[in-house]
């Protein structure tokens, strides 16, 4: 595939507004739910936690590329998915006699922010939902970096999961994150490219409550590029086996 | 619209499917050719009167070594992978393991082993010993271990946009290969019945207590099927039938209804014909979403219409099957390769009377028409829509 370039990133993570809070490692008790003004409050009713923090972190993206969001493809991933939708359901159908909440049902489906985004911007264009379990952020990047070889232009990739809810926080308990990268066929400055496979994810300075979370292996390839630091970076979860990018630097400075 | 590039066509070199018309693809296009729905009642207890499209029969629990991710939807997964496995290993011997993908669509994973495991959770407070999310339900699981089987080291994943996710592996394979990522691609989608489904459709007004009547004046709504589906595309090999073009879009539109003028159904449609480069006088037959909801039914007459006019017959086959949601993309892409290879049109059940405000060609009787070139349609929540074209190689 032909090389691709970051135009733009986005970051929510409880305590994290953006990419830039979280660089400067100061987190804010207040910051609990993502703003996502890109879903109003009629479109967004019956939607999780989840769907927003794709949302926000999408806007974000599309925000610091300069990207009409009414307009750009999307690709977003996630390993659990609408999982505190589907335990809400589970709820209904074993408490409430199997009433579910048709408003909660319609968003519980894996797709429902990109559907939700689509929507609340009148977006038409290419959008997927990718599911590759521990894996989703380097599948979900090769669904949108393969897009990009063939239609060329801009896409952006989110990939988040959120905290699993009880009871199935017994099996796999770990913290939310949101990530996004706009992601362009076209030349920029950050240029990732030699896809390729590694056996073992290198140690990265993942907070361990975020070790488990599919979007933490997508970090250390944003903090490269807030970074602007040039090299092997892995995108699979730190002592995984995986896949690691290169990321060349063409000139330092602003803007992403 | 973007602009849509014309690619080659990729030989599809074999398929299966499992699912209410049988327990193998032979027995699945036997049921469909004789015109037999395999719709029934529930085995689920749900709490409103409905008919489902349930696989025929008991399901062989999955092999000892791979207990742990023994769910209903991996017995109906791997019931249809066997019976192509040979093929499979000869395209994993042709290509290397690495050049192989397994591309699936799902849109309940393993939904019905979690709500076992809650239902007990809720009355014992403990999850049983034996559940584990993450190779039960998690969408991931069921092609993590199918790779395991076919020794495919090539991407895994999934796409799961609702109703659509197994038409859309298609492109995703298309791009892959495009792409020199891959050479070959097992794809295809897999969902099991579930209260929860059943129970959501109902909550949305949309589920039909009788057998789905597509097109039909007197259509209620939708009967939820299961099954399994698999195709392999490969980028060169001889094959009779090729992926010409699939073609995405978003409605942008409603969360569970389509936009009403059918535009994201028609555009899908118009970027496959696109990259097949073809025109709408060059499709034979079409194999619609056809979910028999009024609304469903109405946007997508209204999305053929425009492109076809009345000249090309339009079947559902949810009559037959049921709506298998995150597998109906690609068990239609398998009943469009038997329209190809026997002729055949499968008759759309339970249509007549026909709605006379749906301006398209409804296929009311199974015919022989010979088609070469047949498209398939799904569309999803979400507003999620694609549009798979196959046929002999030009």
């Amino acid at each position: 595939m032909k090389p691709i370039h970051v135009r733009g990133v986005g970051l929510w993570a409880p305590g994290f507004s953006d990419a830039t809070a979280w660089r400067e490692g100061r987190p804010d008790p207040e910051v609990d739910k993502p703003a996502c003004k890109l879903v109003n409050a009629r479109l967004g009713r019956g939607s999780s936690r989840f769907a927003s923090m794709l949302g926000e972190v999408v806007e974000q993206a599309a925000a610091q590329a300069g990207v009409d969001v009414r307009a750009v493809p999307t690709v977003y991933g996630s390993s659990l998915g609408e999982i505190e939708t589907m335990v809400t359901l589970l709820r209904m159908l074993y408490e409430e006699e199997g009433k579910l909440s048709p408003n909660r049902f319609k968003n519980s489906v894996h797709n429902a922010a990109s559907g939700l985004v689509s929507i609340g911007t009148s977006n038409t264009a290419f959008s997927t939902a990718i599911a590759g379990g521990d894996r989703s952020f380097e599948v979900s990047l090769l669904e949108a970096w393969a897009w990009l070889d063939q239609a060329g232009g801009d896409v952006v990739l989110a990939v988040a999961d959120d905290a699993p809810p009880e009871p199935l926080d017994q099996l796999d308990q770990h913290g939310a994150l949101a990530i996004a990268l706009c992601l362009s066929a076209g030349p920029g400055p950050l240029t990732i490219s030699g896809l390729r496979r590694q056996t073992e994810a290198p140690a990265s300075r993942v907070p361990d409550d975020l070790r488990r979370n599919c979007a933490s292996a997508g970090l250390a390839l944003v903090e490269a590029v807030l970074a602007r630091r040039a090299g092997e970076v892995s995108i699979s979860l730190p002592g995984r086996a995986g896949m690691a990018v290169t990321l060349e630097v063409a000139q330092p400075p602003a803007g992403v | 619209m973007p602009i849509v590039s014309p690619v080659r066509p990729l030989p599809l070199t074999a398929w299966s499917t499992v699912n209410a018309l049988g327990a193998d693809t032979r027995a699945v296009l036997d049921a469909l050719d004789a015109g037999r729905s395999g719709l029934g009642p529930s085995p689920l207890e749900v709490t409103m009167e409905t008919v489902v499209g349930a696989y025929p029969g008991d399901l062989p629990p999955l092999p000892r070594e791979y207990a742990p991710y023994d769910t209903r939807l991996a017995r109906l997964g791997l019931a249809a992978f066997r019976e192509i496995q040979p093929q499979v290993d000869a395209a994993v011997g042709r290509w290397g393991a690495d050049r192989v993908a397994i591309l699936l669509g799902t849109s309940t994973g393993g939904l019905e082993e979690t709500e076992q495991a809650f239902r007990a959770w809720l009355e014992r407070q403990s999850i049983p010993e034996q559940y584990e999310y993450q190779r039960q339900h998690n969408f991931a699981a069921f092609g993590e271990m199918l790779g395991c089987i076919a020794g495919i080291e090539g991407p895994t994943y999934v796409v799961s946009t609702a109703c659509s996710s197994s038409g859309k592996v298609a492109a995703s394979a298309q791009r892959l290969i495009a792409s020199g990522v891959i050479d070959a691609a097992l794809i295809g989608g897999i969902d099991s019945l579930t209260r929860m489904t059943l129970q959501g459709f109902h909550s949305l007004g949309i589920l039909s207590g009788k057998p789905c009547r597509p097109f039909s004046l007197e259509r209620e709504g939708i009967n939820i099927g299961e099954g399994a589906a698999f195709t392999l595309v490969e980028r060169e090999g001889d094959a009779r039938v090729c992926l010409l073009g699939v073609g995405e879009s978003s409605d942008a539109y409603r969360m569970s209804s389509p936009e009403p003028e059918g535009r994201g159904a028609r555009e899908a449609m118009e970027r496959a014909l696109a990259q097949a480069g073809l025109t709408p006088e060059d499709v034979d037959h079409i194999n619609a979403h056809g979910t028999a909801t009024k609304l469903n039914d109405e946007a997508e007459a209204i999305a053929i219409g425009k492109l076809f006019g009345d000249r090309v017959p339009v079947s559902s086959t949810k009559g037959y099957t049921g709506h298998q949601l995150g597998a109906a993309g690609g068990t239609e892409i398998v009943f469009a390769i038997h329209a190809i290879l026997s002729g055949r049109l499968p008759a759309t059940l339970g249509c007549d009377p026909i709605d006379p405000s749906l301006q398209i060609r409804v296929q009311r009787e199974a015919a022989v028409t010979h088609p070469k070139r047949v498209l398939s349609n799904s569309f999803a929540f979400g507003g999620s829509n694609v549009s798979v074209l196959v046929g002999e190689p030009k």
